[in-house]
C-alpha cells in the first residue's frame, strides 16, 4: 500500500515534470519544416518561437532573456537563426551615468534548439533588421546609423558603413548583395548603398576624378520618400523596393536600377507597419501598427484586393507561406498569430504564443 | 669592377650606419620622455620598411626615442591623453594596398605607452576601415573611420569601442571637437561637407524611441574637398582647408553654417591650423611646401614662409603659440617655424616620411 502510494506519487511527480518541460522543450519534438519563428518578446522574458504552420501551434521556444529579440534571418538549410537583440529601456534612459548593456545577434541552431553564441555589436548600438544574402548577415545598428554585416563563417563582422541618417531601421538587400536599402524612420529617406568589392572610383564613373585611395568599396546616396519610413521589402526579382510611410499612410515603390521613385499611393490606413511580397512576386501583405485590419495588395496593378479584419491594433509583422497557402499575422497584443487563407482572404485560425509575438521568418530545410 | 665593389661596400655601410642609427635611437637603456616632447609618426616607402614614433625633444631640436609600431598598415596621424600616459596612433591602408580586391584590410590605433616607450597594443577597428583623424576628449579617444564613414570612441580604461556613429557624406577624414564633446565636426574630403554631431550618450538623452535625437547630424556645404579642419580656441569658429578648389571655409560653430569663405593662391592646401592663442591660422600647402600665415580676427594672409617642406603633413604648435613644427613627409623632417617672427628657424631630422605631430607636456 505505501509502497504503491509512492509509487502513484512518482508517477504524478514524473508526469508534472514531463508536462513542464513540454512546455518549453518536448523531448520528441521535431522542428517542422517549413517552421515558423516567432520572436516572442515576452514583457522581458524574449524568446524565438518555433512553430508547426501546419498543425497551428509552437512545438519548441528558445528562451533568449531580457533583452528583445528584433529581426529574425535564418540559414539556407533552415538550421541556424540569427536574431537580433537589443536593450528595450534604450528609449527610456535619461541619465548620462546609466551603464549601457551591449548589444548582440544571437546565433541559435535551431535543431539543437539553444543559443550558440552571441555576436557582440555595441552598447547602444540597437540591432534591428537582419537579412542574410550569400551566406552573410546584413543588420541595421539603428543606435550608430550604420549598416553592418557578419560573416557566420569567420564569426566576424566584415563590413560597416555608416548611413549618418536618423533610425535607420528596417533593410531590405538584393541577392547578389549589390543593393542595400535602409528605411530612415525620422529622416524620412531611404538609404541606397551600392556594395561591391572593387574601389567605387572603378565602378562608378562619376567617381573617377577623385582622389582613389581614400574612396571606400561602397557609394551611399538618400532617396526622399513619405513620412516616418518604417517597413521596406524588395520584390522577389529584385526590381522595386517598397517603402511603407508610417507617418503619412504612403506607399513609395523605388525603381532598384535607378534609384529613382516610381509611384507614390496613397494606403489609406493608419501607421501602415510591416509588408512582405509572396513568394511569385504577385501579391503584397501590409499591416499596420494602429489598424484592426491588414492589407492585401495586387503587387502588378498596385492596388487594393482586400482589407481583411484581424480585429486587434498592434500588428506587429505579416508574412506569407512559400508556398504561397496561407499568411501569418503577429498580433503583439493579443499573444497569438493570426492564420490567413490565401484563396479565401479569410482569417481560418490562430497560433497561441508567448507574450508579444512580433517579428516573423520562414526556416525551411534544403529540400522545400 | 672597383667602382662595383665600392658601391656594394658604400652601400653596406650605409645599411650598418642606418640600423646602428636606428638601434642606437631605440636601445638607448632608460630613455624617457622629455617633457615638453614631440610625437611624430613616420613611415618608409615599403610595407616591410620601419614604421613608428618618434619623440623629439623640441628644446634641443633632437630625435631621443623610437618606439616602433606592429599594427599591420601606414602609421597616420597622433593624439596623446589629456595626461600624456598614452599616445594612439591612426594606423590605415590605402585602396591602392588591395591587391586582391576581395581583399580585407583592417585599420587600428596603436595604442603606445609613453612612460615606458613602448607600444601596448593594437586595436582593431574593422575591415576597411581606414582610420584617420583623432580627438582625445573625456578619457576617450574619439576615431574617424572614413572606408566605413563612422566615428568610433574607444575607451582605454576599458579597451573597448564603445560607440560608434555613421555620418552621412562621404570621406569623413579630419576631426574637429569642442573640449566637452558637445559638437564633433568632420571633413568629407568626396562630399564637400563638414558634419556636425554630437555623441547620442554625451547628454543623457538617448535612444532611438526619443524623436528628436541630440545626435542629430547636419551637413554644412562647404569648398570642395575639406580635409583639413580646425577650430578656434575659443570654440567659436571652425575653419577647413578645401583641398580641390584652394578656399578656406570658415564656420560659425553655434549657427553651423559657413560665415566667410577665403580663397587662398594655393596648390594643395591640406591641413589648417588654428594657433592655441587663436590669433593665427596655418595652412600647409602640400604641393609646394609652402606655409601660409593668416591672421584669424584679420581674416587675411599675413605670411607666407616658403620650403617648409614638401607633402606637409600635420602640424602642431608649442602652446604659447610661439612655435609650429610642421612635417614634411617627402622630406624626412620637421620644419620649426618662429611664429613671432614669422620665420622657418630650424629642421628636427627624422625618420623617412613623418606624418602626424603632436605636443605633449606631463610637467
Amino acid at each position: 500500500m505505501a509502497l504503491e502510494t509512492s509509487f502513484i506519487r512518482r508517477v504524478v511527480l514524473l508526469s508534472a515534470f514531463a508536462s513542464a518541460a513540454m512546455m518549453t522543450m518536448p523531448a520528441a519534438a521535431q522542428v517542422p519544416s517549413p517552421a515558423l519563428l516567432i520572436a516572442c518578446w515576452g514583457n522581458g522574458a524574449g524568446s524565438l518561437q518555433i512553430a508547426d504552420p501546419a498543425m497551428m501551434k509552437v512545438v519548441v521556444s528558445v528562451p533568449l532573456g531580457s533583452l528583445r529579440p528584433h529581426g529574425i534571418a535564418v540559414s539556407p538549410n533552415g538550421k541556424v537563426a540569427y536574431v537580433t537583440l537589443g536593450d528595450v529601456a534604450m528609449g527610456q534612459r535619461a541619465g548620462a551615468s546609466d551603464e549601457i548593456p551591449e548589444d548582440y545577434i544571437s546565433v541559435i541552431d535551431l535543431v539543437a534548439r539553444k543559443e550558440l553564441r552571441r555576436v557582440v555589436i555595441g552598447p547602444g548600438s540597437w540591432p534591428f533588421s537582419i537579412v542574410l544574402v550569400r551566406g552573410k548577415l546584413y543588420y541595421t545598428a539603428e543606435g550608430y546609423g550604420l549598416v553592418g554585416r557578419y560573416d557566420p563563417v569567420r564569426n566576424q563582422i566584415d563590413q560597416m558603413i555608416g548611413t549618418g541618417q536618423i533610425r535607420s531601421h528596417s533593410l531590405a538587400v538584393s541577392k547578389d548583395g549589390e543593393h542595400i536599402f535602409i528605411a530612415n524612420g525620422y529622416s524620412d529617406n531611404v538609404s541606397t548603398i551600392g556594395l561591391w568589392d572593387v574601389p567605387a572610383s572603378q565602378r562608378v564613373p562619376g567617381l573617377a576624378h577623385l582622389d582613389t585611395d581614400l574612396i571606400p568599396r561602397w557609394f551611399a546616396s538618400t532617396i526622399p520618400v513619405g513620412h516616418e519610413p518604417e517597413g521596406i521589402a524588395l520584390s522577389p526579382d529584385d526590381k522595386e523596393a517598397w517603402v511603407l510611410g508610417r507617418g503619412d499612410g504612403s506607399l513609395s515603390i523605388i525603381d532598384v536600377a535607378t534609384n529613382k521613385i516610381l509611384r507614390t499611393l496613397d494606403l489609406k490606413m493608419k501607421e501602415p507597419f510591416r509588408l512582405a511580397f509572396s513568394a511569385d512576386g504577385k501579391r503584397v501583405l501590409i499591416v499596420s501598427h494602429r489598424d484592426t485590419n491588414v492589407l492585401m495588395f495586387d503587387a502588378v496593378a498596385r492596388k487594393e484586393i482586400k482589407r481583411i479584419h484581424i480585429g486587434s491594433e498592434i500588428v506587429y509583422q505579416g508574412i506569407i507561406a512559400p508556398d504561397g497557402s496561407h499568411a501569418f499575422v503577429s498580433v503583439v497584443g493579443d499573444d497569438r498569430v493570426a492564420v490567413i487563407d490565401m484563396n479565401t482572404l479569410e482569417v481560418t485560425g490562430s497560433i497561441s504564443t508567448s507574450a508579444q509575438p512580433a517579428a516573423m521568418a520562414w526556416a525551411a530545410s534544403d529540400r522545400m | 669592377m672597383r667602382l662595383e665593389s665600392g658601391l656594394v661596400q658604400r652601400v653596406i655601410l650605409l645599411g650598418v650606419f642606418t640600423l646602428n642609427m636606428f638601434s642606437a635611437v631605440t636601445m638607448l637603456a632608460g630613455t624617457q620622455l622629455p617633457s615638453p616632447a614631440l610625437l611624430i609618426t613616420y613611415w618608409g616607402k615599403e610595407m616591410a620598411s620601419p614604421k613608428g614614433l618618434e619623440i623629439a625633444d623640441p628644446n634641443t631640436g633632437k630625435i631621443v626615442a623610437n618606439v616602433p609600431i606592429s599594427c599591420k598598415g601606414w602609421p597616420h596621424l597622433v593624439v596623446a591623453s589629456a595626461d600624456g600616459k598614452l599616445a594612439f596612433v591612426s594606423v590605415m591602408f590605402y585602396a591602392h594596398d588591395f591587391k586582391d580586391p576581395s581583399q580585407i584590410l583592417n585599420g587600428y590605433i596603436s595604442v603606445i605607452d609613453l612612460e615606458e616607450l613602448k607600444e601596448k597594443r593594437c586595436v582593431e577597428l574593422g575591415p576597411d576601415s581606414v582610420p584617420h583623424g583623432l580627438f582625445f576628449g573625456g578619457g576617450k579617444l574619439y576615431i574617424t573611420a572614413e572606408g566605413q564613414q563612422l566615428i568610433e570612441r574607444y575607451d582605454p580604461a576599458t579597451d573597448k569601442i564603445d560607440w560608434r556613429m555613421g555620418m552621412s557624406g562621404m570621406g569623413g577624414h579630419m576631426i574637429a571637437v569642442k573640449k566637452d564633446v558637445s559638437k564633433i565636426f568632420v571633413a568629407n574630403t568626396v562630399s564637400d561637407v563638414v558634419t556636425v554631431l554630437e555623441p547620442w550618450d554625451h547628454q543623457g538623452n538617448r535612444g532611438p524611441h526619443v524623436t528628436f535625437h541630440p545626435w542629430m547630424q547636419k551637413m554644412i556645404p562647404v569648398g570642395k574637398g575639406p580635409e583639413g579642419i580646425s577650430m578656434s580656441p575659443d570654440e567659436k569658429e571652425v575653419w577647413t582647408a578645401d583641398r580641390r578648389d584652394g578656399t578656406l571655409s570658415i564656420i560659425d560653430v553655434v549657427s553651423e553654417e559657413v560665415v566667410k569663405t577665403i580663397q587662398m593662391k594655393i596648390k594643395d592646401a591640406v591641413r589648417v591650423k588654428i594657433t592655441p592663442d587663436g590669433k593665427k591660422v596655418l595652412v600647409g600647402d602640400a604641393a609646394t611646401g609652402e606655409l601660409l600665415i593668416y591672421d584669424l580676427p584679420a581674416r587675411n594672409e599675413i605670411k607666407r614662409i616658403e620650403n617648409v617642406g614638401l607633402n606637409i603633413h600635420d602640424i602642431a604648435f608649442s602652446p604659447d603659440s610661439s612655435r609650429a613644427y610642421v612635417t614634411a613627409h617627402n622630406e624626412s623632417h620637421v620644419a620649426v617655424v618662429d611664429l613671432n617672427k614669422l620665420e622657418l628657424e630650424s629642421r628636427i631630422t627624422t625618420s623617412p616620411r613623418p606624418e602626424g605631430v603632436a605636443w605633449v607636456d606631463t610637467k
